[in-house]
């Protein structure tokens, strides 16, 4: 392929890393953990987790804790396929089930994972505007009065409608750098690049290749405007670090 | 909260709202299922499986599984299987519960993979239809756009065609497909220990509230748990509608709406 000019090659690179740095899991990780807490303390429960749907779509991986068990069962994938937060990732359906100990394949699947076996659960898909289930919000044993059950149910699945967002935007900004630089390396010059990125609105959808295509523009109006694109990234990733 | 569902909290015993039905024989629901067993009547529980083995399912007329495959298509695999989660069978003893003679299949359209899960969802109803079934359970939903032209042409197809959709409403805001269109039963959980008992919602899109707060439901194993959700109240409409189809044979999917209106708690007289 044709080498890029300098300026485009350097911005790219810039945003890549700026990008990853404003998004990079930690920081996911922390909004999703101060999600999981407010909602422990909200419903009075046990714990709460947040799993996330693997890239291909055959597991869950608890990305987020907060009480009991939570350090034991991050990083700990299940598959779709079983147990109860599986079912609701699958149905994209919210229910709560009660004495799951009674459930002997769900006790014995809890309990090698978190030493922590739940007496209720509570259970939402989170999902995003285009309907995709990003993962489960889980609450283990909230305490609620009798007839509270489906009311929790519903408030829960309006919070998980706020924690999908935030998922879903962590996952524009994480892709953005691999992204361009995709289109990078597959273009034959300045022209190719541009098809590259048209090429992406095609295959990743508006908002992600939208976003590339925004910064290719900036980019191409000059050196001013490169300097502003990265100004406006680094405004935003000194932000992003300022809120862990 | 401002943000639950449109329709979180309009069966509150507290707070529903008096609808006006149509003039059935009294009492209502003796005229629609008062000796009915569901027999004659298939219905199709579309979910995770159903161990057909359970003491409260008692048997199935009949089970397939709709696997998504490699070229992005579906395909059917016909036998028995076991229930996944436990969910699937919960439901159909729920039907069983309510109609005991109805011919009960389960078409297992969750699996081990989040890809290909509307394609899945569409096979299942497409099998049903295809299939002389009468009343399908539906305890699943997408927000998918991608999938709301498929899933609205084939509730359509399934209306004209006399087949019930019964259809879960979601707890998360914002519209869901199947439930969402008119050509459905949309079924949320309401308060009350009464399978019988429905209150009909006069502001749709969700239509039905039924028993679907902590109720205790078969589960895997040949076990059973307390549960709670819309996806538990799905089963006992359809439970009903099977009653109430092996009584009153041929009714059409908005003479059985009517019907579950007027045999509503909340219908008037």
């Amino acid at each position: 392929m044709t080498t890029p000019s300098p300026e485009l090659a350097a911005l790219l690179v810039r945003i890549g890393d700026l990008a990853g740095q404003a998004t990079r899991p930690t920081t996911l990780r922390a909004e999703l953990a101060r999600a999981a807490a407010s909602v422990r303390q909200l419903l009075d429960a046990a714990a709460c987790s947040i799993a996330l749907v693997e890239p291909d779509g055959g597991s869950l991986r608890f990305f987020a804790a907060d009480g009991a068990g939570s350090q034991a069962i991050i990083d700990i994938t299940m598959p779709v396929g079983r147990g109860i937060a599986g079912w609701v990732a699958m149905a994209g359906q919210g229910i709560a089930v009660g004495d799951v100990s009674r459930d002997p394949r769900h006790a014995r699947d809890v309990a090698e994972a978190t030493n922590y076996v739940p007496t209720s659960i509570l259970a939402v898909p989170l999902m995003d505007e285009e309907g995709a289930v990003l993962g489960v919000i889980e609450v283990l044993d909230p305490q609620l009065g009798s007839d509270d059950t489906g009311r929790a149910l519903d408030v829960l699945g309006t919070v998980g409608d706020q924690v999908a967002s935030i998922v879903r935007l962590a996952q524009v900004y994480d892709n953005l750098g691999a992204a361009l630089l995709r289109a990078l390396t597959q273009a034959e010059d300045e022209a190719g690049f541009g098809d590259a990125l048209r090429e992406l609105v095609a295959t990743e959808g508006d908002e992600l290749a939208g976003l590339a295509v925004a910064f290719h523009d900036l980019a191409s109006l000059g050196s001013d405007a490169s300097i502003l694109a990265r100004r406006v990234l680094e405004e935003v990733a000194a932000f992003a670090r300022s809120r862990r | 909260m401002s943000g639950l569902p449109a329709w979180a909290g309009a069966f509150d015993p507290d707070r529903i709202e008096t609808v006006a039905a149509l003039p059935l024989p009294l009492p209502v629901r003796d005229w629609a299922w008062g000796g009915a067993t569901g027999h004659g009547v298939k219905v199709a529980v579309v979910d995770s499986g159903v161990e057909a083995d359970h003491p409260r399912v008692g048997g199935l007329a009949g089970a397939v599984s709709i696997e998504p495959n490699a070229d992005g298509g579906t395909k059917v695999v016909e036998g028995l299987h076991e229930d996944l989660v436990g969910h699937g069978t919960a439901c159909a003893a729920i039907i069983r519960m309510l109609a005991p003679d109805a011919q009960i299949y389960s078409v297992r359209v969750l699996g081990s993979n989040l890809k290909g899960r509307g394609a899945t969802f569409l096979a299942g109803i497409r099998w049903a239809l295809d299939n002389g079934i009468h009343v399908v359970n539906m305890s699943l939903s997408s927000k998918s756009d991608q999938w709301f032209g498929p899933l609205h042409e084939i509730a359509d197809e399934a209306y004209f065609r006399n087949v019930m959709l019964v259809c879960a409403a979601n707890n998360v805001p914002g519209p869901t497909y199947p439930s969402q269109f008119a050509s459905v039963f949309s079924v949320a959980a309401r308060p009350g220990s009464d399978p019988h008992a429905i209150a009909y919602n006069p502001r749709p899109p969700v239509e039905y509230g039924a028993c679907g707060i902590d109720v205790d439901v078969a589960w895997q194993g040949g076990g059973s748990i307390v549960a709670t959700g819309n996806s538990f109240a799905t089963p006992h409409v359809a439970g009903l509608i099977a009653a109430l189809l092996s009584k009153h044979a041929g009714l059409t999917p908005f003479q059985v709406k009517a019907v579950l209106q007027a045999v509503a708690d909340n219908a008037e007289g």
